[in-house]
């Protein structure tokens, strides 16, 4: 009898946690900004793993990636309005995925405490800085794909609604490496990180209303007005 | 350098409160050393100036935005509040854990449950910079669309506090379950306790109004019909239309 032979190789998938769990390692050679960038998409565990021992220098780039990648999608962004948006949209969007890192970091560190995890401060905050250093360098390789939108149609709904997406496209996957870097290093966090990741959403759609406008053209760089960002969507859409 | 009678002096001293803070870490993360300092006085002084500091400070971000005479009122109320619904379940904890089965004394009870507000604590005190970014960004109660500042604030502040009252309860579990030495009672025990506090002290927010201010009235310590009519989950439906 001939031994049965398979068409199709057998390969085994991997979980994004398992793919994780197997390069967690230290990337080796000193710390580097394009080490850091390709650490980022390709082999986070490492800068994890680097993180978790309190290895400096990693820290720096990542907050570099952080500003230079936001400055860049905040100028894509602009480029649908044109004008004086493209210096703008790149401040207010750079400034507001800052500032809505800083005012959600205390209550990450105490969700991560009374989740059961014991780590330090230091580390729970480089950890948000890879998370975010992902979402933004996704942000930056969907770019394009917003920038030829922004140039094909004039109808500002649509480009609210497109840059949502990404956004919350990207965020997912930030977060995804947050959590699965919290089992690395201590515990499942799906919980409480749900939680947080409910509350950062909500202050970044917020953010993104206080610091209006960052698609639309305006005589001033900010509005007077105080509006809760879904009353400020459904009147946009309404009109 | 030894002293032979008393032994070693310690060459640097070690100031108490960085230990209670990491004693506060570890009652977050729900390590099982944390049931043994409820029989430490001084652990039980610093949880409860933590309890009232940490709520007169949250109490300050909850009535912000309304005014700033508002958030002294919101400050002296909050820690009243805490205080009031800890006692007000404490006797009817006590005897559903007797109920139970557990053999649990009253000031136990009250011990574990003080540890509970202390984890409420720290992490409402967490969400202060997310509270006070919320007062200053929604519409505000001296401009045009007042109402729905008010209902964002108000909904932000119930799952803030309704969320973390639950996860504090939920990190008791393990001081419970030491206590019953029964993970089936603990269990039950979190989900009376839980409900219980979450019943008197939402309602109790609500006899104590205003926390957050009314923005059509001028700022008062209480409403001028506080005590008198309506309900928690009354207020809650009709701020609810207002978001839409």
């Amino acid at each position: 009898m001939e031994p049965k032979t398979t068409l199709v190789p057998q390969v085994k998938i991997r979980s994004y946690k398992g793919r994780l769990e197997e390069d967690f390692k230290s990337p080796g050679g000193p710390p580097q900004w394009i080490t850091a960038l390709e650490a980022v998409l390709k082999h986070p565990a490492q800068l994890v793993y680097d993180i978790s021992k309190g290895r400096k220098g990693w820290g720096a780039y990542l907050l570099a990636t952080l500003i230079l990648g936001g400055l860049f999608y905040g100028f894509v962004m602009g480029t649908f309005s044109g004008g004086t948006q493209l210096w703008a949209s790149p401040v207010k969007f750079a400034f507001g995925l800052l500032t809505s890192a800083i005012i959600t970091f205390p209550s990450l560190y105490i969700f991560t405490c009374v989740n059961g995890a014991d780590l330090k401060i230091q580390t729970v905050f480089s950890l948000l800085l890879l998370s975010l250093s992902l979402v933004v360098v996704l942000l930056v390789g969907f770019a394009p794909v917003a920038w030829i939108f922004s140039q094909t149609t004039d109808n500002i709904v649509l480009m609210g609604w497109i840059h949502l997406i990404l956004w919350v496209a990207s965020v997912w996957f930030g977060l995804r490496l947050l959590s699965a870097a919290f089992g690395l290093l201590a515990r499942d966090f799906s919980q409480g990180l749900s939680a947080w990741a409910f509350i950062f959403l909500l202050v970044c759609f917020q953010m993104s209303a206080v610091l209006r406008p960052i698609l639309g053209t305006s005589k001033e760089f900010l509005t007077d007005e105080k509006v809760f960002f879904l009353s400020h969507w459904f009147k946009c859409m309404g009109n | 350098m030894e002293n032979p009678k008393e032994g070693p002096v310690a060459m640097t001293l070690n100031p108490p409160f960085p230990s209670y803070l990491g004693r506060l870490k570890s009652l977050c993360q729900g390590r099982p050393e944390a049931a043994e300092w409820l029989e430490d006085e001084k652990w039980l002084g610093f949880c409860l100036v933590w309890l009232f500091g940490g709520l007169f400070l949250y109490g300050f971000a909850i009535g912000w935005w309304r005014a700033p005479l508002q958030a002294w009122y919101g400050a002296l109320k909050t820690p009243v509040l805490m205080a009031v619904t800890l006692s007000g379940t404490a006797l009817a904890n006590w005897m559903m854990a007797q109920l139970m089965g557990a053999a649990l004394s009253f000031r136990k009870t009250l011990l574990i449950q003080l540890m509970g507000y202390v984890v409420l604590v720290t992490i409402l005190l967490s969400l202060i910079p997310l509270a006070l970014f919320m007062d200053s960004t929604v519409p505000s109660a001296l401009g045009t669309g007042a109402l729905v500042g008010q209902a964002v604030v108000t909904f932000f502040q119930v799952f803030a506090v309704g969320g973390a009252g639950v996860a504090a309860y939920i990190r008791l579990f393990h001081l419970i379950e030491h206590a019953c030495r029964s993970r089936a009672t603990a269990r039950w025990i979190l989900l009376l306790w839980m409900a219980a506090n979450l019943f008197l002290g939402s309602h109790l927010s609500w006899y104590f109004r205003p926390f957050i201010g009314n923005p059509s009235i001028p700022v008062e310590f209480f409403s001028n019909v506080a005590f008198v009519k309506g309900s928690f989950l009354g207020d809650l439906t009709e701020k609810a239309g207002r978001l839409y």
